[in-house]
């Protein structure tokens, strides 16, 4: 995979998270792992298809997810907030994907990607990570840290 | 009142788009979350306008989009995607999308879009 496809993923994480939710996203480590396997217990998987091909993952602790959400609806209950929490990050890391794919097309070619899938738990067995070369981006924020484990190349 | 139906497989997308739609007037008659759901209520619902997720299970919003303009070839699509590439933009409005909104959506973007479709 080349360290270039990664930086539209950066880029669109730090865009949407400011316009979405009103949080400043800090870049503050990037790695090379040997899978998609994320590092924290709640983790939203998007697969990219079309003229790339490859996996996203996000990964939250509970308390940031939480948080984040928090911002994405200030003037929900908190459980409103709580109802809504795996699917407000869900649209969070499609709308990421999605700004990523707009800066990885160019006027060319057409990335599509798959529905979010929610994973709750660190050993979640209906979870399918690929165990391939991924490169690991990890940003801090004032509620915690945000993961996201990309893993993609040109079809 | 203009009668708007929802696809969207994310129900927090859905949710925010009804309260913007709700407090500009518009009356919010359905929501789906694939694209087999929202043809079937497409032909239940007959709304004015519906607007379109791409991303969705079972069928996707653009697949979709041509089954309901198949049927009904009148039917007012706003594709509304975090999917804003160009082509698929291109090949949305050929399909016959009326106009295409691109995730995070500005709520005068979506009005003006729905205004635009129902003229």
């Amino acid at each position: 995979m080349q360290v270039e496809y990664i930086n539209p993923f950066i880029i669109s994480a730090i865009e949407i998270f400011e316009k979405v939710a009103n949080i400043e996203l800090k870049k503050s480590n990037l790695q090379i792992k040997k899978s998609t396997a994320p590092s924290n217990e709640i983790s939203i998987i998007i697969g990219i298809t079309g003229n790339f091909e490859g996996q996203v993952v996000y990964s939250f602790k509970q308390h940031t997810a939480q948080r984040i959400v928090s911002c994405m609806m200030p003037d929900a209950s908190q459980e409103r907030q709580t109802a809504y929490m795996e699917s407000a990050i869900s649209s969070l890391a499609n709308m990421i994907t999605g700004r990523a794919t707009v800066l990885l097309a160019g006027k060319e070619k057409v990335i599509y990607i798959t529905p979010p899938y929610v994973a709750i738990g660190m050993n979640n067995k209906d979870a399918q990570f690929l165990e391939l070369p991924t490169i690991s981006v990890e940003f801090t924020s004032r509620f915690g840290t945000l993961e996201i484990n990309v893993v993609i190349k040109p079809k | 009142m203009a009668t708007i139906l929802l696809a969207d497989d994310i129900s927090f997308i859905k949710m925010v788009q009804k309260e913007v739609l709700e407090k500009q007037g518009y009356e919010v008659v359905g929501e789906a979350s694939d694209g087999i759901e929202v043809i079937e209520k497409y032909k239940k619902l007959k709304p004015d306008v519906v607007i379109m997720d791409i991303t969705m299970p079972k069928m996707d919003g653009l697949n979709a989009m041509k089954a309901i303009l198949r049927l009904d070839s009148n039917a007012r699509i706003i594709v509304c995607s975090a999917l804003g590439q160009y082509q698929l933009i291109i090949d949305a409005i050929k399909a016959g999308a009326k106009d295409f909104v691109v995730k995070p959506f500005d709520p005068k973007r979506l009005a003006l879009a729905i205004e635009k479709a129902l003229k």
